[in-house]
């Protein structure tokens, strides 16, 4: 009679090999922040855009070639957009080289009016119809901020509110880059 | 299974895990830019469709493009303000004449591959497409092995005196005598 008792190696290095591949796809998995989206634009140019500020001015990006451009996407009902404002306000003022603007996502322009009116402003605040740009610079959501370089290249998207010393090394990286 | 088969099968893990695991490939360097791609959209590779069709394509390309604000949904499904937003560019551009190709393609560029809810078919995206059915395949085979191998099993064990020997269970010779009565 032929004994069959013992541990079945194959199916045991299987087993564990699949075990282990699982908490690897797991430690993996747990590396990444759920709500953190890719960035696909970092690297590439900016796509152009003609929009129109608050005060009725047409605005072209082809128009502003050779200037660094912080290109900050917000509306008033984002809470985060309204905590890194008065960043944005203080690093426009302390580099009036770059160019700031401020693209109204999904908002209407009145009560960005009445905000800025009562929070201050430093640069121009374009409306976007149907967030056409907004798509075209592949935004998912407020804030997103976007370092354009001198030469219309996309050094950094921001896609959380900015802080000062973040702010100012990204202003610094695009205004290193010679046209 | 011989030992050399569980290394090569460790070692196939093990490079699928290397080869799935997503990295942050964001360009850090100078040189990454000299050729940073222009992704401006080109002219429309189609024709203007049919006013009267031009929902039912929305909506068909609608259905493979992930809202970005929303759960695992498409943008075709939500009532979300950006997923209504991205449908009606896709609107415009099928009215345009832009292909499904291009607008799929004008959105991977710009959101990533994770906006699409079907992941191309090309370079890596190979393995999400071949990886499950060869594993399905593999469970099934195991599943067909075990069955077929339990069939071909005795549904009973003859008892001794069914194959004309005397009765060595003390039980079935109690069994015998009461059934002989």
């Amino acid at each position: 009679m032929s004994s069959r008792s013992g541990p079945n190696y194959v199916l045991l290095g299987i087993g564990v090999l699949f075990s282990l591949l699982f908490v690897a796809l797991l430690g993996i998995g747990f590396n990444f922040n759920p709500r953190e989206l890719p960035d696909a634009m970092t690297g590439k140019r900016v796509p152009a855009f003609e929009l129109v500020d608050l005060n009725g001015n047409a605005v072209r990006l082809d128009a502003l070639a050779g200037k660094p451009i912080v290109l900050n996407f917000w509306s008033t009902w984002c809470v985060p957009c309204k905590q890194e404002h008065p960043v944005l306000l203080e690093a426009a003022k302390l580099y009036p080289e770059v160019q700031f603007f401020g693209v109204i996502y999904q908002d209407e322009p009145e009560p960005i009016r009445q905000y800025l009116a009562r929070n201050g402003t430093a640069y121009p605040h374009l409306i976007d119809p149907g967030s056409r740009t907004a798509i075209n610079m592949g935004v998912a959501g407020v804030p997103e901020t976007y370092f354009i370089d001198r030469n219309g290249l996309i050094q950094n998207k921001a896609n959380f509110p900015l802080w000062s010393e973040y702010i100012g090394e990204q202003i610094e990286r695009i205004m290193s880059e010679e046209p | 299974m011989k030992p050399h088969c569980l290394t090569l099968l460790f070692l196939l893990l093990t490079a699928l895990v290397g080869v799935t695991s997503p990295t942050h490939a964001t360009p850090d360097t100078d040189e990454t830019y000299q050729d940073a791609p222009d992704i401006a959209l080109g002219p429309p590779e189609g024709s203007r469709p049919p006013a009267e069709e031009v929902e039912a394509i929305t909506d068909q390309i609608s259905r493979q493009i992930r809202c970005p604000v929303c759960q695992g949904s498409a943008i075709s499904d939500s009532p979300a303000d950006p997923a209504v937003a991205m449908r009606n560019r896709v609107r415009e551009l099928v009215r345009e004449g832009y292909t499904d190709g291009q607008i799929l393609d004008y959105y991977a560029t710009r959101y990533g591959e994770w906006i699409l809810l079907s992941p191309k078919a090309e370079g890596l995206n190979w393995i999400l497409w071949t990886v499950p059915p060869i594993l399905t395949g593999f469970g099934l085979s195991w599943l067909l092995m075990v069955v077929v191998r339990w069939s071909k099993e005795p549904d009973e064990v003859p008892l001794p005196s069914d194959v004309g020997e005397m009765p060595i269970d003390r039980y079935e010779a109690m069994l015998l005598e009461e059934l002989e009565k």
